[in-house]
C-alpha cells in the first residue's frame, strides 16, 4: 500500500502560545496567538492560509464551550484570525493527527496549499479537568445523584468516568500479562521530566523529578500513580503544513512528510488494551507498508502520551519491539537523547511539558527534524544530534494517524 | 451519604429488561436469536450475523476478570467517600467477547487476592430505588 502523497507535503512554521495552569488570557486568544507565531514562523502571513483544520469543535469533556473563552473552534477562529477566504477546512476525528491527516491529503490532492492545523486546550476554573466541579465529597454532597443515561449507565454507577478508570485496568493487565512493574516505567518518566527541564515551554521546567519521587508517588487509580497522568493546562499550539515546493521557498527547513499510517476500529477490540493496540497497531501495519523505510531508519520518535503506559503501546504497535517487550525495550538508555537508540518524547511529553492532546508532539517532532529543537541556544542539548527521520504518532483508542517526518524527500 | 450521590442509571427502551431483572437480583444479557452471541450492553444490529432480533436470556453468572483497577482519587458521583475501590472489566464464561464493567466487591485487606483471569460471580447490590449487578470472587 504505497503512500501516493510522500513528499508532496512538508510541516515548516510551528508555535506555541504560553502554556499554564489556568491562565487569565482567554483560550481564543491563546489559540491565535500560537496561530499568528506558527504563520510567522513559515514566513507567510494569515492571506496565504487557505486551508484549516482542528479538532474537536470543544475542548474537552466537562467543559463549557463558549467560542473564543473556553474553545477554539473553526467558524470563531476564523474571526479571531481575520480569515476572509478558505478553499478548505476540515475537522478531525479523534485526536489532531486526524485533522492533519486530512490536511495533508487536501494539499497532495490540489485542493488547497497552505494550511493552519491549531489545537487548544482549556481547563475549567475549578474542580479537576474533566469533571466539570465536582471534585471533592463537599461539593459532591450539596448535589443531587446524577442520573446516567445512554452508555454511561453501565460505567457510571460503578465509579468509573475519568480518564484513569479507563486507563489504569489496560495497564493492570499489561504488567500483570508481561511482568512489568513500576520501577520499569521510571525510566520512561524520569528520562521525560529530564527532557522537560530542558523544555522552556513545560510546566515542569524548573521541577525535576527523581527516581524516588516516582516511586514514592501517590496513587490515583492504582497502577496509575499522579506521575502517570499527563499535566492539564490551557494553551494552545499550532503548525502549517504546505506543499512542497511552496515549503522550499520558506525560511524554515522543511520537515517532508514521508510515510502515514492510521489507526482502525474493530468490534471485538473491546478489551481496554486491544483499544490501545488498535491506535497503534494498526499506524505501524499500516505506516511501514506505505514506506521502504524502518524502524531502524527513525532518529526519534513522538509518541502520544495522555499516561505514561502509552509508550509501551507505541514501541510495541510500531514494531520498535515484540509485544510484550515495550517495558523492557524502554530501559538502559535507550530512548534518551544523549546516546539513545530512539529517543522518545524529547520534548517531555504531555507528562511533563502538558496536556496539548497531541499537537505538543507534533511541535516538537517538526523541531527535531529542523534542527531548531534547542529554545534557548547554549543550554539545548535537547535537539537529537544528525536527524533524518523523526517519527510522529498521535491519537489512542482506534482513531489517530502517525507520520514520518524527514529531512528531505523520501 | 456517599451511596446516595452514585450516579443512578436511566433505562431506556432498549435497557429496561436488563435494569429490571437486576432489582429482581437476576443477571440478564441480550442475546442475537440467530446466532446466539450476547451482548454486554444491548445493540441494535449484531456484529457478527447483521441480524437486528435479540432475546433477553440468562447467563450462568459466572466470569473472569479480564483486567481491573484499584481507585484512590476519584471524580466519579458519590464514591469520593469509598477510595479504594476496585473497578473491573469482567467478560461472562459464556461470551468471550462481552466485557462488562463492574465493581469487585472485596475488603482492602484481601486486595492482594486480586489478579487478571481469575473467577468471579454476579452479586446484587441495592441502592435504593435501584440494583446494580456486581462481581466477587469466587
Ligand atoms: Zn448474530
Amino acid at each position: 500500500m504505497p503512500f501516493n502523497s510522500a513528499n508532496k507535503v512538508a510541516i515548516t512554521g510551528v508555535a506555541h502560545s504560553k502554556l499554564g495552569r489556568r491562565q487569565e488570557r482567554p483560550i481564543g486568544a491563546l489559540a491565535v496567538d500560537a496561530c499568528l507565531a506558527a504563520i510567522a514562523d513559515a514566513g507567510l502571513t494569515v492571506k496565504d492560509i487557505d486551508g484549516v483544520a482542528t479538532f474537536p469543535q470543544t475542548t474537552g469533556p466537562g467543559v463549557g464551550p463558549e467560542p473564543g473563552v473556553s474553545s477554539a473552534p473553526f467558524p470563531w477562529m476564523t474571526e479571531g484570525l481575520g480569515i476572509e477566504e478558505l478553499n478548505w477546512w476540515g475537522n478531525g476525528g479523534g485526536n489532531i493527527s486526524t485533522a492533519i491527516g486530512y490536511g495533508i491529503d487536501a494539499i497532495a490532492t490540489g485542493r488547497c496549499n497552505n494550511v493552519l492545523v491549531w489545537r487548544a486546550m482549556y481547563q475549567p476554573r475549578s474542580g479537576a479537568f474533566g469533571s466539570g466541579t465536582r471534585n471533592t465529597a463537599a461539593d459532591a454532597a450539596a448535589r443531587p445523584a446524577p442520573r446516567a443515561s445512554m452508555g454511561q449507565q453501565f460505567t457510571a454507577p460503578y465509579g468509573f468516568g475519568d480518564a484513569p478508570s479507563g486507563f489504569a485496568p489496560a495497564y493492570m493487565r499489561y504488567m500483570k500479562q508481561y511482568g512489568a512493574k513500576r520501577h520499569h516505567m521510571a525510566a520512561y518518566t524520569v528520562e521525560l521530566r529530564k527532557n522537560a527541564n530542558k523544555n522552556p515551554n513545560s510546566v515542569f521546567y524548573d521541577q525535576p523529578m527523581s527516581y524516588e519521587d516516582y516511586m514514592n508517588c501517590r496513587m490515583i487509580c492504582d497502577p496509575l500513580c499522579l506521575f502517570d497522568c499527563d499535566m492539564p493546562v490551557d494553551g494552545a499550539a499550532a503548525i502549517i503544513l504546505q506543499r512542497a515546493d511552496l515549503a522550499e521557498a520558506g525560511p524554515q527547513k522543511p520537515a517532508y512528510i514521508t510515510a502515514l499510517g492510521s489507526g482502525s476500529y474493530d468490534w471485538r477490540t473491546i478489551p481496554p488494551e486491544q483499544w490501545r493496540y488498535a491506535s497503534s497497531g494498526n499506524i505501524g501495519r499500516t505506516l511501514w507498508s506505505s514506506t521502504y523505510m524502518k524502524p531502524t531508519d527513525m532518529d526519534g520518535a513522538m509518541f502520544y502520551d495522555g499516561f505514561s503506559p502509552d509508550v509501551y503501546w507505541w514501541v510495541e504497535g510500531m514494531r520498535f519491539c515484540k509485544f510484550g517487550e515495550g517495558f523492557e525495550f524502554i530501559q538502559d538508555g535507550r530512548i534518551a537523547i544523549e546516546g539513545g537508540e530512539l529517543p522518545i518524547n524529547t520534548f517531555g511529553g504531555q507528562v511533563s511539558e502538558g496536556r496539548l492532546h497531541g499537537i505538543g508532539h507534533w511541535v516538537e517532532g517538526v523541531k527535531q527534524t529542523q534542527g531548531r529543537a534547542d529554545d534557548k541556544p547554549g543550554d539545548g542539548a535537547r535537539q537529537i544530534k544528525n536527524v533524518n527521520n523523526i517519527l510522529v504518532c498521535t491519537g489512542m483508542l482506534g482513531h489517530g494517524n502517525g507520520v514520518i517526518l524527514s529531512t528531505e524527500p523520501r | 451519604m456517599a451511596a446516595e450521590q452514585k450516579a443512578i442509571p436511566v433505562p431506556d427502551e432498549r435497557t429496561k429488561p436488563y435494569w429490571d431483572a437486576a432489582k429482581e437480583h437476576k443477571f440478564v444479557l441480550q442475546r442475537c436469536t440467530a446466532c446466539g452471541l450476547w451482548n454486554a450492553t444491548p445493540r441494535v444490529i449484531c456484529p457478527r450475523c447483521h441480524a437486528s432480533d435479540f432475546e433477553w436470556a440468562q447467563p450462568s453468572g459466572k466470569g473472569i476478570i479480564h483486567s481491573y483497577a484499584i481507585v484512590h482519587q476519584t471524580t466519579a458521583a458519590g464514591f469520593q467517600d469509598e477510595v479504594p475501590y476496585v473497578i473491573a472489566h469482567i467478560i461472562p464464561i459464556e461470551e468471550p467477547t462481552a466485557f462488562i464493567d463492574g465493581n469487585i466487591l472485596i475488603d482492602e485487606k484481601d486486595f492482594d487476592k486480586l489478579n487478571i483471569d481469575i473467577p468471579v460471580e454476579v452479586v446484587f447490590e441495592d441502592r435504593g430505588e435501584v440494583t446494580v449487578p456486581q462481581w466477587k470472587l469466587a
